[in-house]
Order: structure tokens, then C-alpha cells, then sequence
């Protein structure tokens, strides 16, 4: 999306008071418009403190004035605190993109989002990231779980938080965790999915091809339950958990501490389990290097 | 143990990291050598053996597992398959890891020419029982035994 230079227009600061002045704030908010790219949207100017104005369908670039019909006036109880600047509405863009706009131009403000019948709350204060708010999070937890969602709403909301900060890290941290989870998310799936060369040759079928095995990977609970699992991963499941108590057995013996997690290779085939920090256990096996790093990474072997 | 044995193990500890290492018999674990601290007694090995030949075996795949790598909180034990045997090595989390890949590969190829002195337990020849005694029947007037 092309981001518009804004430039502050000089909006009248006096209150529109009447419908018939709406639609002349509106009507120079048009001309305004036509000098920004169609993808941009302005909906109110800086001297609206009473009421806002959304701007519906009168977005239209035609060159008309938009018609009383397609205004909607919306009595806010709490007046604006911004004394300047835009209220814009902007399409495809994410909450990283938000959250960055807004440290960097210092803002102090609370930003309600709401997602598929989800609502969380961002509070800024001076360009920080101070607080974070969902149905059931809070902090850093609250603002990774927000950067998660990908499609929803987001406006300034008036909402007074305490003025400790109960987020510590770096906004910039955060998004960089988000980012690195997302990535992991991603790869976890590319792993899942099926790879056309690994796509089984059937006996007699075209081709004599070797047929060879697809990645697999199953998560267990502590007790050696199966809570997930991708592809065909019941002998995976039952090695792994064997496995653990194998190690585990060594471990105690040779008077080592907890452990980790372990790779078994033979000819290509890698095969690694993984403990978790919840007691869980992830296995994930695989006939390609790159399916197994990030697993490796974490074990550190 | 045999020296030669003791030494080949010893080199693994020119590895920076390297605490020591063991060798254990395909099938059965049974401790062959070891050159580890005293701390570590044979009655462990002894129990860590049989673990380590099955976890070998553990993934079922027409090439054998070859190699274990395990991660115990500062430590690691990589295990290598050989002919006949099992090598065990105890390093630090912090060992090179490429470094030691390499002592492994060498250490395990000199032992997989060693002959193993220790023949397996149920190998020795077992004792013959004594013959026992003929039957004495009468015969044409006569003691006989059959």
C-alpha cells in the first residue's frame, strides 16, 4: 500500500455545529482527499471535539460533495484529546505497522482492537508500549497474542490504566517476537505439509522410484500422551516416548541433570525429541536437513 | 582392561570438553572399556549399557541409527555404533561439536579393528557331566555291566 505524505491541512478549528457545516468540513476534508491516494481515507479534522464524524460512502473520487445521506454523525462523551492531526482509516494494515507508527511518533494514547468477537487494549504513553489487555492476557503475553490477529478493527479509546508499565520490553522486542513466532508457525507448516518429492510411489505404479518418508513430528504430554500430531506419527510417537524413558534412565544414572533432548540419526533419516518447558515432549523426524535445524537449535547439539 | 583399549579411549580427552568415554557390546550393553572418572563405577555402566544398545534400536528404518546425540543440562553423551560394539562418550555442553565428530569417527574405526578379548558370557564351553553308571545285569553265569 503507498503510503500518502500527509501534510497538515488548515482545517477550521471552530465546532461544526450543524449538519449543513459538517458537510462543508467534509466537503473541504474532499478536496484534501483528492490530493492523497485513493487508498487513503480522512474522516475527521482536528476540531471536532464534540461529536465524530465518519465519513461512510463518501469517499466516492468523483468530485462531488458528499451528500448529507452519506454522513452519519456519532456523539462521542469524550472529546478528542489530540489537538491535531488526522483520524485516519487505513486498509491492510497490521498491528505491527500500528504499534510502530505510534512509538515512533510518541504518542501517549489507548487503541482499542477488536478481532472476529476478541478485544484487546494497547496503551502508549510517550512512544512506549506501557500496556496490553485481552479477554484473558495481559503485559507482553497480551501483545504478542494481539499481534497475532490478522484482520479486525482498531480505534483510540479513552481508558484510564495505572501509570506503572506492566510491559518491560522494548516494543521493538516485541514485535521482533512476534515476527520470529510467526516465522516458526510458518515453517512448522511447510514441514506439515506434504513435499511432491516425498510424494509416495505406489507399488507398480509409474515409475520405480524409492519411496521415501515423509517429515513427522508428534507433541506428548508428560505422561507420554499423544496431544498432536502431523502426518503418520503413531511408531514416531512410541520411539519417542520410549526414548525418553531411555534417557532419562541414563541421565539418572550417570548423574547428569534433566534431560534435554537427544537426535538419533541413521543414513539420512534424523530423528530428535525435544523437551519442552511445560514437561511436554515434541519428536519430529525427517529425511531432510532443513526440517530439523530450528529443532536441533533448541535441543543445543 | 587392555591398554591398548585404555589408550585408544584417552585420545577422545584431547578433545577440549571430553570427561571421558566407555565401550559397551552390541546386543547385550555389556561394559567392554571405559575411561571415565572413578565417580562413574561399573555397576552404573553396567546399567546404562543395555539402555544404550536399545536405543540404538529403537527407530525402526532400513539404515540403523548410527549416532546419538544427548543433551543433559551442561553435559552431552554422543553415542556411536560400530561393528561389534558401542562408544560412549561424556563431554561438556560447550565441547566442539565438529571437533569431537571427527575424535569420534577415528576412535571408532581403530576399535572396530580391535579384537575383543571378553568373550560373551554365555560363550564358555559347558561342563561335561560325568557319565553315569552302567547297569550290571547277569549274563551266561556272569557280571556284566551295560
Amino acid at each position: 500500500m503507498t503510503r500518502p505524505v500527509l501534510k497538515r491541512p488548515k482545517l477550521t478549528r471552530r465546532r461544526p455545529d450543524t449538519l449543513a457545516e459538517v458537510v462543508e468540513s467534509l466537503s473541504r476534508i474532499h478536496e484534501i482527499e483528492r490530493r492523497f491516494p485513493p487508498d487513503f481515507e480522512c474522516v475527521s479534522s482536528k476540531s471536532t471535539t464534540s461529536f465524530q464524524i465518519a465519513l461512510g460512502q463518501c469517499q466516492a473520487k468523483d468530485g462531488g460533495m458528499a451528500s448529507e445521506t452519506k454522513v452519519r454523525l456519532l456523539t462521542s462523551a469524550t472529546p478528542l484529546d489530540s489537538p491535531e492531526g488526522f483520524k485516519a482509516m487505513l486498509t491492510g494494515v497490521t498491528l505491527a505497522d500500528l504499534i510502530q507508527m505510534k512509538c515512533m511518533s510518541g504518542a501517549s494514547e489507548c487503541l482499542r482492537i477488536s478481532s472476529s468477537g476478541k478485544v484487546g487494549v494497547l496503551q502508549f504513553s510517550e512512544g512506549q508500549l506501557t500496556h496490553a489487555a485481552t479477554n484473558d492476557l495481559l503485559g507482553e503475553s497480551a501483545v504478542l497474542e494481539l499481534l497475532n490477529w490478522k484482520t479486525g478493527d482498531c480505534e483510540p479509546f479513552a481508558m484510564a490504566l495505572p501509570q506503572s508499565s506492566v510491559i518491560r520490553r522494548a516494543w521493538q522486542s516485541l514485535l521482533l517476537a512476534s515476527a520470529q513466532a510467526t516465522d516458526e508457525r510458518i515453517h512448522s507448516l511447510e514441514i506439515a505439509r506434504p513435499s511432491p518429492e516425498w510424494a509416495t510411489v505406489e507399488p507398480g505404479g509409474e515409475g520405480t522410484g524409492t519411496v521415501r518418508s515423509r517429515a513427522v513430528s508428534v507433541r506428548l504430554s508428560s505422561d507420554g500422551q499423544v496431544l498432536t500430531s502431523v502426518g503418520a506419527a503413531e511408531d514416531l510417537a512410541a520411539a519417542a516416548a520410549y526414548a525418553l524413558h531411555m534417557a532419562n534412565q541414563i541421565g539418572e544414572y550417570l548423574g547428569l541433570d534433566l534431560f534435554k533432548g537427544c537426535e538419533l540419526r541413521g543414513g539420512d533419516l534424523r530423528t530428535l525429541v525435544v523437551m519442552e518447558e511445560n514437561g511436554d515432549a515434541f519428536a519430529l523426524q525427517s529425511d531432510t536437513e532443513t526440517d530439523v535445524v530450528d529443532v536441533r537449535t533448541r535441543v543445543g547439539i | 582392561m587392555d591398554n591398548g583399549l585404555l589408550e585408544t579411549l584417552r585420545t577422545l580427552r584431547d578433545i577440549k570438553g571430553v570427561q571421558g568415554s566407555f565401550v559397551v557390546r552390541a546386543n547385550d550393553g555389556h561394559l567392554l572399556g571405559r575411561d571415565l572418572p572413578a565417580v562413574i563405577d561399573d555397576a552404573v555402566l553396567a546399567r546404562v549399557g543395555p539402555r544404550v544398545d536399545r536405543l540404538l534400536n529403537i527407530v525402526d528404518s532400513e539404515t540403523p541409527t548410527e549416532t546419538i546425540a544427548m543433551r543433559f543440562g551442561d553435559h552431552r553423551l554422543d553415542i556411536k555404533r560400530m561393528q561389534a560394539a558401542h562408544l560412549c562418550v561424556l563431554t561438556e555442553f560447550t565441547v566442539s561439536a565438529p571437533a569431537l565428530r571427527m575424535a569420534v569417527k577415528l576412535v571408532s574405526r581403530k576399535l572396530d579393528n580391535y579384537n575383543w578379548a571378553s568373550p560373551p558370557p554365555n560363550t564358555a564351553p559347558e561342563a561335561k557331566e560325568p557319565a553315569a553308571p552302567g547297569k550290571a545285569v547277569q549274563f551266561r553265569g556272569g557280571r556284566m555291566t551295560l
